[in-house]
């Protein structure tokens, strides 16, 4: 998932995580228990996507405008960097967050469909720190194996959420920080309440993130028209 | 009249209301007649009455009573005031669905079932933030991560605190679960670490939903917090609960009215001195004498009126002002009298300053501190001071003669609701014996390790 620039794909690699952690759960807790959490990644990735079909949509529009200014001599390609006088300065606080988002959403590079080498390292760095983590605080209340799986779910989530700029790809490192949390927590509190009312979150999570890509998006469209 | 009826009506309300949700001033009516009704319920619903949802009990007791009166009744005059302001027409029927699960949080006894509610309740909300500003959908997904960051912790503590029972021998046991109650409690209240979440979404989110998060939603988790404490005893007892809340209270009040002062633009400066407010709270409810108690107990009444004034002025201001610079606010008492009154009437209480509420509130709170060295005193004081010099830069300025053009009048609704909750607010801090009567009765079942 880290891996991967393209978000429907990523996506795909999210439905991955819910299946593999349902088949790994299936060892230590009830098994209809662990189908069920398995089954509950349909919905949320179909949730999400939905959104992430959009949002690829919408930067390869963005993208083809941007040649196509390119092709009528447009300043760099990007209209909203001539030099006209009302451009160049910011007014207010207002204008300068508009000003930043442009740039932001404008500088999402969506021709790539495997993320850049810095990115890949710094995932590696997490595994090294989630084995570090593992061999020197093992939680004892755990089994090992779901000791590192919850490990390294977590901390893959934190560094896709403090690598990424886009919030559906934010959104996809929460749901896996969470997936790495709950791994845990079903081992400790597998009671069918408590794995319903996670469940409803986890859904309820996805759609706020979905909302949120589809607002950006729209957003992020007005301001470069 | 029973438990259920508290539960399912503002559910019932929002689900009514969100096909109507495009008649902005009908919906307004009635969802803050929803709430009207729901407070009535909790008037009229005789305490210590149980009621068993999936096989898990929820308790009504006065604290739980006080608790969501006062949420309940501040979303009431939230919605009131939207009949002629702009708020986003999803505003009403998911404020309506977090006031029910913020009453279900409430009540349930079970500390994971509670947890996972506040975290709906927080994505629920987290969905109403973005607006046109580019920047909102990132800062909601920014106080998302936060919240949902803050549950495992949580989680944690209540699973430490269920060891706890098995193992009372294991004084390791009792230092994780202070650690991770605290910190998680302080993270999702906005008071750890404070700058994260709370002012960017003041400055870009719509300020009812920023007035909803730092009101009404901070009473419901901090009347979880003391429920979840009330159960047990073993907590109660441990000191160094109180001393980090203490420590925490006096960092927050410093650091929120300093980073207040240096603030030019009037979400911001809400923010900080709402944290800083914030501080004063968490001081008095540590507090280890009962006077600071019940200073707590009222600058937490008398803070999240200050917020929904302060939230009401903000709105108009962003309506008819279109930025919320102190600069920009140039003749606007002029034009809008009341709206410049709220603002100040609820920063000035925000600040701790005579008449309002907020000045017994905090009077209160530093007889409790007591033995407190002088220069943190007076640290505290001068945190006020920068929180109310904020206040009164953004007054003056409102007072300047106004510039050409702007001919827009205030809305002869809205001045009256404003002008109503300021009144409230200045005789709170005129007459604060009734308010302080009632608190007193409930500081008696607050769960101290002793006074």
């Amino acid at each position: 998932m880290v891996a991967l620039e393209e978000r429907r794909l990523s996506v795909a690699a999210l439905l991955l995580q819910y299946l593999l952690l349902a088949l790994f759960l299936a060892n230590w807790i009830y098994r209809p228990v662990a189908a069920l959490k398995g089954l509950l990644g349909g919905p949320i990735c179909l949730i999400l996507y939905l959104s992430a079909r959009r949002v690829e949509r919408a930067l390869k529009r963005k993208r083809r405008s941007q040649e196509e200014q390119g092709r009528m001599g447009t300043w760099s390609g990007y209209p909203w960097y001539s030099p006209h006088p009302e451009r160049q300065k910011p007014h207010s606080e207002a204008d300068s967050s508009r000003e930043f988002s442009r740039d932001r959403f404008s500088s999402l590079d969506v021709s790539r469909v495997v993320t850049s080498p810095l990115r890949l390292v710094v995932i590696a760095l997490g595994g090294v720190a989630a084995c570090g983590l593992w061999w020197a605080y093992p939680l004892g209340m755990l089994p090992p194996t779901v000791n590192l799986a919850s490990y390294w779910l977590m901390i893959a989530g934190i560094l896709l959420i403090v690598t990424s700029e886009d919030p559906l790809r934010i959104g996809l490192g929460l749901l896996t920080f969470v997936n790495g949390f709950e791994v845990a927590y079903a081992v400790l509190d597998s009671s069918l309440v408590v794995v319903a009312l996670l469940g409803s979150v986890d859904i309820l999570i996805a759609f706020a993130i979905a909302y949120f890509a589809e607002r950006w998006v729209r957003v992020g469209e007005e301001v470069l028209e | 009249v029973s438990l259920l009826y508290l539960i399912t009506v503002p559910w019932l309300a929002g689900l009514l209301l969100f096909p109507l949700r495009r008649v902005r001033w009908l919906v307004s009516f009635l969802a803050s007649l929803a709430m009207g009704a729901t407070c009535f319920i909790c008037l009229k619903l005789p305490v210590d009455q149980t009621l068993w949802i999936l096989g898990r009990p929820l308790l009504w007791d006065p604290i739980t009573r006080a608790g969501l009166l006062l949420v309940l009744a501040s979303m009431g005059i939230l919605f009131l005031y939207g009949i002629q302001t702009t708020y986003d027409e999803m505003f009403y029927p998911l404020g309506l669905a977090a006031a029910g699960l913020l009453v279900l949080a409430v009540l349930f006894r079970t500390f994971v079932i509670t947890i996972l509610l506040l975290e709906s309740i927080a994505v629920l909300v987290a969905t109403l933030i973005p607006t046109r500003d580019p920047e909102s959908a990132p800062v909601a997904i920014r106080y998302l991560v936060i919240s949902i960051l803050a549950v495992p912790i949580l989680l944690l503590a209540s699973w430490f605190t269920d060891q706890y029972l098995l193992n009372p021998d294991e004084i390791f046991l009792t230092q994780l679960t202070v650690a991770t109650l605290v910190l998680g409690f302080a993270i999702i209240i906005g008071g750890f670490p404070f700058h994260i979440w709370l002012p960017p979404i003041a400055r870009s989110g719509t300020s009812p939903v920023t007035a909803l998060l730092m009101g009404p939603i901070n009473i419901a988790i901090i009347t979880c917090f003391v429920r979840i404490l009330s159960r047990y005893t073993w907590l109660v007892s441990n000191t160094r609960i109180w001393s980090i809340i203490e420590v925490g209270g006096m960092l927050t009040a410093i650091i929120g009215g300093l980073l207040a002062y240096t603030e030019r633009a009037l979400g911001r400066l809400w923010a900080y001195s709402a944290i800083a407010d914030l501080g004063f709270v968490l001081m008095g409810l540590s507090s280890s004498s009962r006077v600071g108690l019940i200073g707590g107990l009222f600058q937490a009444t008398v803070r999240c009126i200050a917020i929904i004034l302060i939230s009401m002025s903000i709105s108009t201001i962003r309506e008819y002002c279109d930025r919320d610079g102190i600069n920009d606010l140039r003749g606007f008492a002029r034009r809008f009298p009341m709206t410049t009154l709220g603002l100040t009437v609820g920063g000035l209480s925000l600040a701790g300053m005579p008449p309002t509420g907020g000045f017994v509130g905090h009077w209160l709170v530093y007889r409790g501190l007591g033995d407190q060295p002088i220069w943190l005193l007076a640290l505290l004081l001068l945190s006020s001071a920068a929180v109310a010099w904020g206040y009164i830069r953004a007054l003056g300025s409102a007072l300047a003669q106004p510039g050409p053009g702007a001919r827009s009048r205030e809305p002869l609704l809205s001045s009256l609701i404003i002008f109503v909750v300021a009144l409230v607010l200045i005789g709170t801090g005129l007459y604060p014996r009734p308010l302080i009567n009632v608190l007193q009765s409930l500081a008696w079942m607050f769960p101290r390790p002793s006074f």
